[in-house]
C-alpha cells in the first residue's frame, strides 16, 4: 500500500520520540535492520514473509513498552511484539517491538514451583539454573535458544512435554495494555508477589493474551510471565512402545495418559523417527533419507522400523515408576504392541532413543552440546517443511491420519508424512502435527506445499467438523473466527474495541491506520 | 524475484537458515557469543540476520546501499557463529559459512562503490602508503631501532611484523618483545624493514579483493625475490593471510605464528622462563583460534611459566568472545566505542575471573583490550600483556 505523507510525518515524529525515550541505539529505521524482521523466528521454511516493519525498537523495561504503546496511539501506528520462538505472522506492523533485551529472570520459586520471566529469557539460560534447584520446565518442538515466555505463555503452551498433565503452563501474566496501562492477572493483580491464577473474585483472563502473537488481534504485550516448573524426582522412566498401526499407538498413549501414568505420552510415526535418527548423526545419511523420502514411492516403514513409536514420560518415587513401567508393558500388550527393550532400541534407533532419554528421562536437553542442535539440523534439511496442526479427539485423529495418508498420496503424489501426536489435558484430546516436506530452495515447491497445507486445512474443516485446525499465519486464521465462530469473533472484536480503540495492535491484513479530522484512528478490516 | 547475482551460489543458506539464533549463543555459557549481537541487539546483527539481509537483497526487497553497508561492516568475521550453527548444510556446504558470505557481500558493496567512509579511507591508505597509518615506508622499521634486528637476507625465518606491529605504540612494544626473545635465543631471522607492506588480511575481509590480489602478489614477489622459505608472523591476522590465502596465489611458504616458535624454544629449554606469581587469563585471538584452530600452544606457553596460574574465562577457545578488532574493525571502528563494545565486554569477562593479567597473542587484540581496560577504569587492576611480554617480564 502506498504510504501517505501523513504516515511518513507521523513515523518520523515517532522515530524521534522513541529515540529520545529509549535511546538512539534501541530504535532503528535502517531498511537492512528492518529486513531481518520479515520472517518469523521458527522452523517453518514456508512461513510467509512480508514487507517488514517500518521501525524496530528494543525496549529494556516495562516503562519503555508503555511509552512505545502510548506513542503508537498518539501517532496512530500499529505495534507488534516478538521474542524468540513466537510464531508471528509476516511482520508488517509499523513498529516492531523486539522483546529480547527484556531478559531478566525475576524469580525462581521452587517452593511454589514456578518462575517469573521476561520475554527475552531463553531456555538455555534458564534450564541450568532450574536443574541446580532440582527442577525442570516444559520443553517442546523448539531450540533451546527460544523463549519460554514466547512458547509457553504467549502461544498457550499446547506443544510441550508436560501437556499430558496440563497444557497451560502459565500461572500469571504481566501485560502492557494497548492504551499503555499495566495489567497483572490472577493473584499478582492484587499486588501479591505470589503468582497464581487461583484468585477468588478475580476472573481468569490469561487466555485473552495467550494467543495474541498468532492470527488473532493483539490485546496487549506480555512483559512478564509466571510459568510452572516441575520437580525432578528420585526416579524417572521412559518406556518406548512399538506399534504396527497409528491407531494402536494412539490408543496406547491415550490410555496411559488417562490413567495418569505420566506427564506426557507421545506418538511418533516412523518417518519422523527415521528423520530424527539421521539428523542427529548429522551425516550424509540424513540428506539421502530426505531425498529418498521426497522422491521414492514407498508406503511401508523404512529399514524395519515400527509404523509408530509411543513413549511415555514418568517422574516419581522409585516404586511408583517401577509400577508405571509394568503397567505400560501390560497396556501395550493388551493393545497389540510392545514396550521395546534396550537392545532393540540400541540396534534400530540408537540416536533417536538417546535424544528422547536426554530430554524426557534425564530432563537435560542441553547435555550434549552439538546434538542438542537437532532443531538447527531441522532447519538445514531442505524439506524443512511447513507444519499443519490439528487438535481433536483421538478417535477423530485416527480417522484423519488414515484419510490423510490416502488423500495426500492420491492427490499430491506425496509419500507418508512425518508427524507426531501429543496427548493433552489428561488425555481428553490430542494434538496431531504434520510436517510437510518442502524443498525450501525451490520456489515452486514452496508454493505447492503452502497451497497443499491450506488445502489440507480446508479439507479437514469440510470433512472433520470436530477437529480444530490450530494456528494460522495469515489473516484468514482470524477471519474464520470472525465469520464462523459462535460469538467468539464478535466478542473478541468488542473486547478489542474497548481495550484498543485505535487498533494499534497489529492484525495481519488490516489497512494502515490513518487519523481522521478529530485525530481518532480510522481503520478498515 | 531473484536476479542473477553471486548470491545464486548462496541460495541454500539463504533459504534453509531458520533464524533459530543458535548462531549467537554460546554453548558453554548460554550467553551471546556474537560480538555484534551483544553490541547492538537487533537481529540483523547476527549470522541469521546477515542471511536475512542477503535474502532480502536476493529477492529484491532491499537495495545495495549505505544502510546495508552500515550493518555488514560491523561484522568482525570472528566466526563465533560458525562454531555454534548446527545446520547440517553448514557441515556439508562451504556456502553456509556466514563470515564468507559477509565478505562476498562486502565485495559487492566495494564493486558498487557503496563502502562507508572509514572503510574507503582505510583501503585508500593501504593502497597509497602500503599501510593504513599513512606513514612513509622509511618509518616502517623504526620500532626495531637499537634492537639490532637485521634485514632479511637469507636467514631461516622472515619475521613479518605487520602494520600494527610497525606503527602502533602497543604493537611496537610487542614486536620489540617478540623479536628480542627470538633474537636472544638464537633464532636466525630478519625483517623486511622498508620493503614490508600490509599483509592484506583486513583488505580482503573488507571486500576489496582486487587490492588484496595486488598486495598478495607484491608480497609474494618480494618474499620470493629474497628467497624466503619460512615466515614467522607477529600477528595472527598476517598468519591467517599468508597461511590460507597466499598459497592459492603461488605463495607457498611455511608460515608459523610466533607462539609456535616460542613453544619450540621453550621445549628445547632455550628460553629462560621467569618465576611469576600471578594469575593470568588468556584471550584467544579469532584469527589464531577459530580461523586456524590453534588454541593450545599459547596456553602451553603460559602454563610452562613457573608460578603462573592460568584461569580460563567462561568464553574461551572456540567460544571465545571476540575483542571487536577483526574483519577490519580495528581500523575502521565501524563497531563504535561504548560500554557494550566487544573489547569492554571482553575485559569485564577477564576481570570476573580474578586474573591480574589478560594475556594476548595478537597486537590488534592487545590494543583493543588495552584501551578497553582504560575505559573500564581498571588501570592497575588488570594488565593487558602479550605472551612474549609476560615471558620477558620487562619492557624492551
Amino acid at each position: 500500500m502506498a504510504k501517505s505523507a501523513s504516515f511518513e510525518s507521523r513515523k518520523a515524529r515517532a522515530f524521534k520520540e522513541l529515540a529520545a525515550c529509549l535511546g538512539e541505539e534501541n530504535v532503528s529505521e535502517n531498511p537492512a535492520v528492518r529486513s531481518s524482521y520479515r520472517w518469523s523466528w521458527g522452523f517453518v521454511a514456508v512461513a510467509p514473509y512480508g514487507k517488514g516493519p517500518e521501525l524496530v525498537v528494543m525496549p529494556r523495561t516495562v516503562e519503555h513498552v508503555q511509552e512505545i504503546v502510548r506513542l503508537a496511539n498518539k501517532e496512530k501506528l500499529t505495534v507488534l511484539p516478538i521474542c524468540a520462538g513466537s510464531l508471528t505472522p509476516s511482520f508488517e506492523a509499523d513498529i516492531l517491538i523486539d522483546m529480547m533485551k527484556m531478559d531478566r529472570i525475576i524469580k525462581i520459586d521452587p517452593e511454589s514451583s514456578y518462575v517469573v520471566l521476561e520475554p527475552g529469557v531463553t531456555y538455555n539460560r534458564l534450564i541450568p539454573l532450574l536443574r541446580k534447584e532440582g527442577y525442570t520446565i516444559a520443553i517442546g518442538s523448539f531450540p533451546p535458544t527460544f523463549s519460554p515466555v514466547g512458547n509457553l505463555a504467549v502461544q498457550q503452551g499446547f506443544n510441550h512435554n508436560f501437556s499430558g498433565r496440563v497444557s497451560n503452563q502459565t500461572l500469571g501474566l504481566e501485560i502492557v495494555m494497548l492504551d499503555g496501562s499495566l495489567l497483572r492477572t490472577g493473584t499478582a493483580s492484587m499486588g501479591s508477589d505470589y503468582w497464581s491464577p487461583q484468585a477468588g473474585g478475580v476472573p481468569d483472563i490469561r487466555g485473552l493474551f495467550a494467543t495474541s502473537l498468532q492470527a488473532t488481534p493483539l490485546m496487549g504485550i506480555v512483559t512478564k510471565a509466571a510459568i510452572r516448573i516441575w520437580p525432578l524426582m528420585e526416579a524417572s522412566g521412559l518406556p518406548i512402545g512399538g506399534f504396527d498401526t497409528f491407531a494402536k499407538a494412539v490408543k496406547f498413549s491415550k490410555t496411559v495418559t488417562q490413567s495418569c501414568l505420566g506427564d506426557q505420552s507421545m506418538v511418533w510415526n516412523w518417518v519422523l523417527t527415521a528423520m530424527t535418527e539421521s539428523h542427529i548423526k548429522g551425516s550424509k545419511d540424513h540428506i539421502d533419507l530426505l531425498t529418498h523420502r521426497m522422491t521414492a514411492d514407498y508406503t511401508e516403514p523404512y529399514k524395519g522400523l515400527y509404523y509408530c513409536y509411543a513413549w511415555t514420560q514418568f517422574r516419581g518415587y522409585k516404586e511408583q515408576v517401577d509400577c508405571n513401567l509394568k503397567l505400560c508393558e501390560r497396556i501395550a500388550k493388551e493393545i497389540g504392541g510392545k514396550i521395546l527393550g534396550n537392545e532393540e532400541l540400541g540396534n534400530t534407533i540408537p540416536n533417536c532413543w538417546k535424544s528422547w532419554k536426554r530430554d524426557y528421562k534425564d530432563f537435560d536437553p542441553l547435555a550434549e552440546k552439538r546434538e542438542k542442535h537437532m532443531w538447527s539440523y531441522m532447519g538445514g534439511e531442505r524439506p524443512g517443511g511447513g507444519s499443519a496442526y490439528f487438535n481433536g479427539s483421538t478417535d477423530d485423529l485416527i480417522k484423519l491420519e488414515d484419510a490423510f495418508n490416502r488423500t495426500l498420496r492420491d492427490k499430491y503424489n506425496q509419500n507418508p508424512q512425518p508427524y507426531y501426536v501429543r496427548m493433552f489435558e489428561g488425555g481428553t484430546g490430542a494434538h496431531l502435527r504434520y510436517m510437510l516436506p518442502v524443498d525450501a530452495m525451490d520456489e515452486y515447491h514452496r508454493k505447492r506445499v503452502t497451497k497443499m497445507r491450506e488445502e489440507m486445512s480446508s479439507w479437514v474443516n469440510d470433512n472433520f467438523p470436530n477437529i480444530h485446525v490450530a494456528g494460522g499465519y495469515k489473516r484468514g486464521g482470524y477471519k474464520k473466527v470472525e465469520t464462523h465462530s459462535i460469538g467468539m469473533g464478535s466478542a473478541l472484536n468488542r473486547i478489542r474495541d474497548a481495550l484498543d480503540p485505535n487498533h494499534v495492535g497489529f492484525l495481519p491484513g488490516e489497512k494502515r491506520l490513518e487519523p481522521d479530522e478529530e485525530g481518532k484512528a480510522v481503520t478498515a478490516g | 524475484m531473484a536476479t542473477e547475482t553471486f548470491l545464486d551460489q548462496w541460495v541454500t543458506s539463504l533459504y534453509t537458515c531458520l533464524r533459530c539464533r543458535e548462531c549467537v549463543t554460546s554453548n558453554a555459557e548460554y550467553k551471546t557469543v556474537c560480538p555484534i549481537q551483544e553490541r547492538y541487539g537487533f537481529f540483523s546483527y547476527s549470522a541469521g540476520g546477515m542471511i536475512a539481509i542477503a535474502r532480502s537483497l536476493y529477492d529484491g526487497h532491499l537495495n545495495w546501499g549505505s544502510e546495508v553497508a552500515s550493518v555488514l561492516y560491523t561484522c568482525t568475521m570472528c566466526r563465533a557463529c560458525a562454531s555454534q550453527c548446527g545446520n547440517i548444510y553448514y557441515l556439508t556446504n562451504e556456502y553456509f559459512n556466514v563470515p564468507y558470505l559477509v565478505e562476498k557481500m562486502r565485495e559487492e558493496l566495494v564493486n558498487r562503490g557503496k563502502v562507508p567512509p572509514p572503510v574507503r579511507d582505510y583501503l585508500k591508505s593501504v593502497e597509497l602508503y602500503g599501510n593504513p597509518y599513512q606513514k612513509p615506508r622509511s618509518k616502517r622499521a623504526k620500532w626495531a631501532e637499537a634492537l639490532g634486528i637485521p634485514s632479511y637476507s637469507g636467514q631461516e625465518f622472515l619475521f613479518y611484523v605487520g602494520d600494527v606491529g610497525s606503527f602502533d605504540e602497543i604493537g611496537m612494544k610487542i614486536a620489540r618483545a617478540v623479536s628480542f626473545l627470538l633474537n636472544r635465543n638464537g633464532v636466525s631471522m630478519g625483517i623486511l624493514g622498508n620493503e614490508e607492506i600490509s599483509d592484506g588480511n583486513e583488505v580482503k575481509a573488507l571486500g576489496e579483493s582486487g587490492l588484496f590480489e595486488i598486495i598478495a602478489e607484491q608480497n609474494i614477489q618480494t618474499f620470493k625475490k629474497l628467497g624466503v622459505k619460512k615466515i614467522v608472523t607477529l600477528s595472527p591476522h598476517g598468519y591467517n593471510s599468508f597461511k590460507n590465502e597466499y598459497g592459492k596465489k603461488g605463495g607457498d611458504f611455511e608460515v608459523i605464528h610466533y607462539t609456535h616458535l616460542l613453544m619450540k624454544l621453550i621445549e628445547e629449554k632455550k628460553v629462560v622462563l621467569p618465576e611469576l606469581k600471578t594469575c593470568v587469563t588468556y584471550h584467544d585471538p579469532c584469527y589464531l583460534g577459530r580461523h586456524n584452530q590453534e588454541y593450545e600452544v599459547p596456553r602451553k606457553i603460559l602454563k610452562s611459566i613457573p608460578g603462573l596460574e592460568l584461569i580460563e574465562m567462561g568464553f574461551s577457545k572456540e567460544e571465545a568472545f571476540c575483542c571487536g578488532g577483526g574483519g577490519g574493525n580495528f581500523f575502521t571502528s565501524m563497531l563504535e566505542s561504548g560500554v557494550n563494545s566487544p573489547s569492554r565486554i571482553r575485559v569485564r569477562q577477564a576481570k570476573d575471573t580474578g586474573a591480574e593479567v589478560l594475556a594476548v597473542a595478537c597486537p590488534l587484540c592487545a590494543k583493543m583490550l588495552y584501551d578497553a581496560v582504560k575505559d573500564e577504569e581498571l588501570d592497575g587492576k588488570l594488565k593487558v600483556k602479550d605472551i612474549a611480554e609476560i615471558i620477558l617480564n620487562k619492557e624492551v
